[in-house]
């Protein structure tokens, strides 16, 4: 228990018969920036306003410090929410937005001005107190959501999609943003974005959702290196899966026939591989190479190109093997083969570790 | 960006003239009626006299209407705006089916044949013992006023974001706080708007008054409206007047604060 700044516990809810969080199960530690990613749907909001009191779970609770607040009405429960669009309140100025919740609170004057003060530098908007939200851009807004949301210097900032209407430079400047803020407040953020870059670059973990259900949680590295789930491997960032069946198990490695090839695949410790039953492997397209294989050191497949797409820093190759199936290599610029072209046979290959075994069932298709 | 509009000026400009000469008729003919200096209706030909507007001053019976006339209107419209922002309020919170039905109920008087509504109210007034009483004539025009309060309120509504009343809340505010601070202070030009509307609807209603008084209630219409009857009194082209007069500044005034209510937070 401790250490959970947030505990959710089984929580479901249903809108008449339509079950739009189905058993989410997820604890918080205190500190901690975690990030509910899904898809549009998904239900984070959801979840994300069963916490601030919003929504009340059809079943299931929510405990903050060992304590559960389910039934707690949501001014009681002091939690700091930054709103979708950022709600702030249009007659009041930046300063009367962000004083509200402390004259709520009974502070006296003085002591609310320079809470104030203090908040509106934290968020770098000192200078535009007097404005009114209207006069203000939608960074400028977000910062006024901000500043009101830590005011009264909440336990748990609850974030919905903070950034959601902001360009793509703003964005990178807000990340940043929030990043800073969270290491000097060491308040516990729980952030939700349908944004896979924003919920790697700014989370200790995340929380991925789909079609109300917690599908898989972990650090964003553990998450993109080894997914558990086929959800998780396709959802964040991009991934080549391979199904097949497993042959042969030797030297700590599983054969698996893909149909176009069989693969050489490392076993790691969780791998729950058998003989003779199926196996789905993911595969990062930078992993790939494209050259013969190395006997004894390389596994891989013999492919034709399809598709070359130039992104800059790195080379996209789409490669089509045997069976027709497609596969996506990531390639470094710099050194990129000028000499190949579409309808180029070529040689994929990688090293065993590069497959990631995935439970095929996990997000609920077979 | 307006120049596509242009052709279509000149037209559209000529007809809303004409539309309001013809709307401003009767006070070319009522002005200078109740300037005449004769006792009995004309157009004045060689002076003109105040003698009637000093007569609806000193004539009991006239200040009578007029009393009777501003309290009716000032207490249906405060009643107006309360039950057309509680409505409105209600009807924004609501989701889905009950929207609809909501709406719907908050505008029937609005809908129903004033002839229907007066009816109904007359008959509904006298098995209350509200029949020819003045709370029962404030409470007959409340009815008849609420929509234009609801539909104003509504609109100063929809351009706010649904979500500050859960900022509010999460900020610590309990549900009457929020509706104090939050709300109500965003909605004010256009519930202003909604009572003035309410107050002039008041001012010059003369169906459901005449169904639900007979003798203890005499508003300005009624006062009007029997005055003609009996024999016609340039003292009634006087009273008119003042009443045009004040239609047309609430009514400005009014429909000032309503482009303020629904218009100020376009910025977001
Ligand atoms: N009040 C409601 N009544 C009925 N269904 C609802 C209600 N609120 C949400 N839903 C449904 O619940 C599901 C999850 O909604 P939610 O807003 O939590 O999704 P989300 O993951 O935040 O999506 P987005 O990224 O689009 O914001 C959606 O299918 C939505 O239609
Ligand atoms: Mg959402």
């Amino acid at each position: 228990m401790s250490g959970a700044a947030l505990q959710i516990w089984g929580l479901t809810k249903d809108y008449g018969s339509t079950r739009v969080l189905d058993d989410v199960t997820l604890d918080v530690a205190a500190g901690e920036f975690l990030t509910l990613l899904g898809p549009s749907g998904s239900g984070k909001t959801t979840v994300l306003m069963a916490v601030a009191g919003f929504v009340s779970p059809t079943h299931g609770d929510i405990f903050c410090g060992g304590r559960s607040i389910a039934n707690d009405p949501a001014e009681k429960r002091d939690f700091g929410v930054v709103f979708q669009g950022y709600a702030l309140f249009p007659h009041l100025t930046v300063a009367g937005n962000v004083a509200f919740p402390l004259k709520v609170r009974g502070l006296g004057r003085a002591e609310r001005d320079a809470r104030v003060r203090e908040v509106l530098d934290l968020v770098r908007l000192d200078g535009l107190a007097d404005r009114k939200p209207r006069e203000l851009s939608g960074g400028q807004q977000q910062r006024v959501a901000l500043a009101r949301a830590l005011a009264f210097r909440p336990k748990i900032l609850l974030l919905d999609e903070p950034m959601g209407a902001l360009d793509r430079k703003l964005k990178a400047d807000l990340q940043g943003e929030l990043r800073r803020l969270h290491r000097t407040l060491g308040t516990t953020f729980v952030n939700v974005t349908h944004d896979q870059d924003e919920a790697m670059n700014l989370s200790d973990r995340i929380a991925i959702m789909d079609g109300g259900r917690l599908i898989e949680i972990g650090s964003p590295s553990s998450l993109y290196a080894r997914p558990r789930t086929r959800f998780a491997a396709g959802f964040l960032g991009r991934n080549n899966i391979l199904e097949g069946q497993v042959v042969a198990i030797e030297d700590g490695a599983a054969m698996i026939d893909v149909g176009s090839g069989i693969l050489r695949h490392a076993l790691d410790p969780s791998d729950r591989l058998a003989v003779g039953e199926a196996a789905t492997v993911a595969l990062r397209p930078e992993r790939i190479e494209i050259r013969p294989m190395r006997p004894g050191i390389d596994t891989g497949l013999d492919g034709t190109i399809i598709d070359i797409v130039t992104g800059g820093a790195t080379v996209e190759v789409l490669a089509a093997v045997s069976d027709g199936r497609t596969l996506w290599a990531t390639l470094p610029f710099h050194g990129f083969d000028a000499a190949l072209g579409r309808g180029t046979p070529i040689a994929l290959s990688w090293t065993p570790d590069a497959t990631v075994a995935i439970g095929g069932r996990s997000d609920g298709s077979p | 960006m307006d120049e596509h509009r242009l052709p279509l000026r000149r037209p559209f400009l000529i007809a809303a003239v004409l539309v309001s000469v013809f709307l401003a008729l009767p006070l070319f003919v009522t002005l200078p009626v109740s300037l005449t200096p004769t006792r009995y209706v004309a157009i004045p030909t060689e002076e003109l006299s105040l003698r009637h507007y000093r007569e609806i001053l000193t004539n009991p019976l006239w200040l009578r209407a007029f009393a009777d006339s501003f309290l009716v209107a000032l207490a249906s419209a405060a009643l107006a705006l309360i039950l057309g922002t509680g409505g409105a309020v209600g009807v924004w919170r609501a989701t889905g089916f009950a929207v609809g039905a909501l709406r719907a109920l908050a505008l029937l008087p609005l809908v129903a044949p004033p002839v229907v509504t007066a009816l109904a109210l007359s008959r509904a007034w006298v098995t209350l013992g509200l029949f020819d009483t003045v709370p029962g004539v404030i409470l007959a025009h409340a009815i008849v006023s609420m929509p234009f309060v609801f539909l104003t309120v509504s609109a100063g509504l929809a351009g706010l974001d649904p979500r500050i009343e859960q900022a509010a809340r999460s900020l610590g505010a309990g549900p009457m706080r929020t509706v104090a601070s939050v709300l109500l202070p965003n909605l004010v030009p256009s519930m202003a708007a909604g009572g003035l509307f309410a107050f002039i609807i008041s001012w010059d209603e003369i169906v459901v008054t005449l169904f639900v008084s007979s003798r203890s209630v005499f508003t300005l219409p009624r006062q009007i409206w029997s005055g003609i009857r009996d024999n016609i009194d340039p003292a009634v082209a006087a009273v008119s007047v003042v009443t045009i007069v004040m239609t047309v500044v609430i009514g400005t005034a009014a429909l000032a604060l309503r482009r303020i209510g629904s218009g100020q937070r376009s910025g977001r």
